[in-house]
């Protein structure tokens, strides 16, 4: 265990110390400031009587908070969900490559760690980044419009953890396939295009309507079956507080699915990591 | 070595199962997800049709300080006799109309007659066995004002003798028949005295003096300026406009001055209830300063979050459920209330319902 914990905090090392993932925390922080500063809530017995943003009127329905600030809540989940994936993709695409950097990796092997370890350490030390990312901003979020408004929810935050369990199944596409080719462009693109499939996946029944009765249908339809249902999960995250009863057990069964199908992702990458030699 | 490879690969084997079985499209895909409701603020194609096919061409009177052109105007536009008839009752007062036959085809409604005591449907039964009029297919609309009632629609197949039997009848202008109560109690109590102009509207009010004002309106005999109710405004299934008196008495169990501040800076309330998929309803306040509206559409606002949290911590949902939609919109000297009951919380509500 202690072997993996090492990798996973020399992997948040080396995190601190690329420029542009502080710049990423920079922008989450400069968007929480100007949203501190520039939106201004009126509210009446638990009513939003009025908004401002910069000082300018905005036109609002006057109305119990939680229902009136229902479109900007929503806002904030689908932002804070396919933001996080979306920017996780393109931070985390080069971890993996620059792992395998020639002289690196040798120097990692050297080192009483077993490959599994650090390749899992990497795994946990991504998932940290994105975790840390996404309840920051989604804290920040909260802690903005509870102040503002007095309406305290946990629904942004719910958000940013269901990103993150997202993230896993995209992760160990990315990993996966950075250890077969290392090059962060090609890693993130096939990140990117799973992110893309997971969304067109999640409308299966629509999209595969648009397809003729006949083998392409069925070809569509079986690729669809292993996919992350990504796009499922993001309508989860945005409904998350307005329906009334969620049904868990569908919530649930995405969640695990997400995590197994990075897990067997991993496991293709470490298939092809332990015969690999260097 | 090579063992603990094919562990990996046995290992990834059973995740992408589990994986697929987790997600499989039973469980991952989308449900349809609730439209919010659609409020009424506009008329519809439909209803612009249903506008334009009510329109008659009666001979109407301009009244007497209209100007050439206003007279000609009265002369040769096409009215709706409804509406006509609703001028004759003096404002300000509260009007209604009901579309009682688009109504009755809504699935709200018909959840609601699905739950009607039999009891009541056999007497519906044998009023239409008596008089030639279903209350269900013979009225088209139905109005109320301060205190007459107008039914429209088609009455021919009646039975006016059987429907006012112990009335005594007397011809009025053209085409009205006036039936009221015989003896010295001629005024008699609400409802006691009707008037039928040509078998397609009846007129009910405790003012016979009114009744035979509709009928002159109608006919051409009173001067005629505008309609009781504007007919751009005729949209959704319930339309009309509450006295500000009567939107007061609503709002006297309020907290503050609520009901004073509204009586003070509204003068007109319009509403729209249209049950085409929910139950929706709007009603539109204005009034002459618009700071003054303003400060009531807040307070109004705030009431109904505070009627809301209410109703959460006393678990009545019924209330709930009617005003998580509750929204106020400001308009600048005017403000809309939207309302609404979702359909499935309806047909929920009505589904155990007795009939016996």
């Amino acid at each position: 265990m202690k072997p993996l914990l090492s990798v996973w905090i020399d992997l948040l090392k080396e995190a601190s110390e690329r420029r542009w993932i502080l710049a990423i925390a920079a922008g989450i922080t400069l968007i929480l400031l100007t949203m501190a500063c520039a939106l201004q809530l009126d509210v009446v017995d638990g009513a939003l009587a009025a908004t401002r943003f910069f000082g300018k009127p905005i036109r609002t329905d006057i109305g119990a908070v939680d229902q009136t600030l229902r479109p900007l809540f929503e806002a904030v989940s689908d932002l804070l969900y396919y933001g996080s994936l979306t920017i996780g993709i393109f931070v985390s695409a080069d971890f993996g490559p620059s792992l395998l950097e020639p002289g690196r990796i040798e120097q990692l092997l050297a080192l009483p760690l077993r490959r599994w370890e650090l390749l899992a350490g990497t795994f946990l030390g991504v998932l940290t980044l994105v975790l840390v990312g996404n309840l920051y901003a989604s804290l920040g979020v909260t802690a903005i419009l509870g102040v503002k408004t007095g309406y305290w929810t946990v629904k942004p935050v719910a958000s940013a953890l269901m990103a993150t369990v997202a993230f896993i199944s995209l992760y160990g596409v990315i990993l996966a396939t950075s250890l077969f080719v290392r090059s962060a462009s090609i890693s993130g693109t096939a990140g990117f295009l799973l992110f893309i499939a997971g969304i067109v996946a999640s409308f299966e029944k629509e999209v595969a309507g648009l397809f003729k009765p006949g083998i392409g249908r069925v070809f569509f339809e079986i690729i669809c079956v292993p996919l992350p249902k990504i796009g499922s999960l993001g309508v989860f995250s945005q409904d998350l507080g307005y329906v009334s009863l969620p049904d868990w057990l569908q919530v649930s069964r995405l969640l695990l699915g997400h995590v197994l199908f990075g897990g067997a992702c991993l496991m293709i990458g470490l298939f092809h990591f332990e015969r690999k030699d260097f | 070595m090579k063992h603990r490879r094919s562990i990996w690969i046995l290992l990834a084997l059973l995740l992408f199962l589990g994986a697929g079985w987790l997600m499989t499209s039973e469980f991952a895909s989308l449900s349809p997800r609730r439209r919010p409701p659609k409020f009424p603020s506009y008329m519809r194609q439909d209803e612009v049709v249903r506008m334009v096919n009510r329109k008659h061409a009666l001979m109407l009177k301009a009244w007497d300080s209209a100007t050439k052109a206003q007279r000609e105007n009265i002369e040769n536009q096409r009215f709706d006799p409804l509406l006509v008839a609703l001028s004759a009752v003096r404002t300000p007062r509260t009007l209604l109309i009901f579309e009682i036959a688009a109504l009755e085809k809504l699935p709200a409604v018909q959840s609601l007659l699905n739950c009607m005591p039999k009891k009541v449907k056999d007497r519906a039964l044998k009023f239409k066995d008596k008089t030639g009029i279903d209350p269900f297919t013979s009225i088209e609309r139905a109005a109320v004002a301060g205190d007459m009632l107008l039914l429209s629609g088609d009455f021919s197949g009646a039975n006016w003798g059987e429907t006012f039997s112990g009335f005594q009848s007397e011809p009025y202008g053209k085409d009205g028949m006036f039936y009221s109560h015989s003896g010295p109690n001629d005024a008699g109590p609400r409802g006691s005295s009707f008037l039928v102009w040509k078998d397609e509207m009846i007129v009910s009010t405790d003012d016979p003096e009114m009744a035979r004002r509709v009928v002159d309106l109608l006919e051409g005999r009173e001067g005629f300026e505008k309609e009781g109710f504007p007919e751009l405004d005729t949209y959704g299934q319930i339309y009309g406009e509450i006295s500000v008196k009567d939107a007061m008495e609503a709002l006297s169990d309020s907290k503050d001055d609520l009901a004073k501040r509204f009586g003070e800076a509204i003068s007109s309330v319009k509403i729209h209830v249209d049950a085409s998929e929910d139950v929706v309803m709007t009603a539109e306040m204005s009034g002459e300063d618009p700071d003054r509206v303003n400060d009531v559409a807040k307070s109004m606002g705030a009431a109904l979050s505070l009627l809301r949290v209410k109703a959460r911590s006393d678990e009545d949902r019924n209330f709930t459920e009617l005003l998580d939609y509750a929204r106020i919109h400001p308009e600048g000297g005017s403000f809309i209330l939207d309302l609404a009951l979702p359909l499935d919380f309806i047909q929920r509500s009505l589904s155990n319902c007795r009939t016996e």
